[in-house]
């Protein structure tokens, strides 16, 4: 259970005493009234949210370019159907940048030429692979 | 070389090895962590983590079918993985939520793997 402390305001503006050691072992909830406003965590606790935060809209940012990326080649499929059937293709920007029959060939060329950079590289193919990883863990 | 199955993790216990994963054109950025044996998966898997750790990009992305049956999108990594002496590069990987590397049939499939369930130790030799 998060500790609470009441803020009361005789004198100005609050007083509230924070022992360091018992924030390292749980939040301190600060409320005014009856409504919790400000929790006071340890630093290092601070670190580590500001840290996932900072991974979240990251990996939020890098979905988002992914995501055009699939739209572009999707948008692409059918005319790729076409010239380019069971061959890999590369996307960047939503442009197609080169194509190969080797995947292997096609990605070290890639990063060789561009530099290791997000890329979009996809098998042509009439119906989409799906990949199997049945195994759960169970916890121990 | 015969390895044994790892039992402090995991019971009963599991074929595991260690393998170096990193970039697949930068031998520097590398990580050696222990890998399962997987062959009920199609593909590998690497920790989550390693995405941030190792700065690594998509370079696309595929539909996964998990345990719950349920298809989900996810984006896809080229790495290289080095296992019992062969470096192999570009390898597929996804990431997912887990400590350690997942070594799936994608992999094993460049190799013989033995697996004595009864003495709990495995080989991995490239033919």
């Amino acid at each position: 259970m998060p500790h609470t402390v009441q803020l009361k305001e005789p004198r100005a503006p609050y007083n509230v005493t924070i022992d360091t050691a018992s924030v390292e072992a749980e939040p301190l909830i600060l409320k005014h009234g009856e409504e919790p406003v400000l929790a006071v965590v340890s630093y290092r606790e601070y670190r580590e949210f500001a840290d996932w935060r900072e991974r979240r809209q990251a990996k939020s940012a890098r979905g988002e370019v992914l995501e055009r990326e699939r739209r572009a080649f999707q948008q692409m499929l059918p005319k790729l159907l076409v010239t380019h059937r069971d061959q890999f293709v590369a996307l960047k920007d939503g442009q197609l940048i080169d194509s190969d029959s080797d995947e292997s060939k096609l990605v070290m060329r890639l990063y060789q030429g561009l530099g290791y950079v997000p890329l979009y590289i996809a098998p042509v193919r009439e119906t989409e692979r799906v990949y199997r990883i049945p195994g759960p863990r169970v916890a121990r | 070389m015969s390895h044994v199955y790892n039992s402090e993790e995991f019971d009963p216990p599991a074929p595991c090895l260690e393998v170096v994963v990193g970039h697949p054109t930068d031998a520097v950025r590398t990580r050696r962590m222990v890998a399962q044996f997987d062959t009920g998966a199609d593909i590998s898997a690497i920790p989550e983590s390693l995405v941030t750790e190792l700065d690594l990009v998509f370079a696309g992305d595929l539909l996964v079918l998990g345990y719950d049956s349920v298809p989900a999108r996810v984006p896809m990594y080229y790495l290289g993985v080095e296992l019992a002496d062969v470096r192999l590069s570009p390898v597929k990987f996804i990431a997912a939520d887990r400590s350690n590397v997942l070594i799936g049939r994608d992999v094993l499939q460049h190799f013989v793997l033995t697996l004595d369930g009864k003495a709990a130790t495995f080989e991995l030799k490239d033919p």
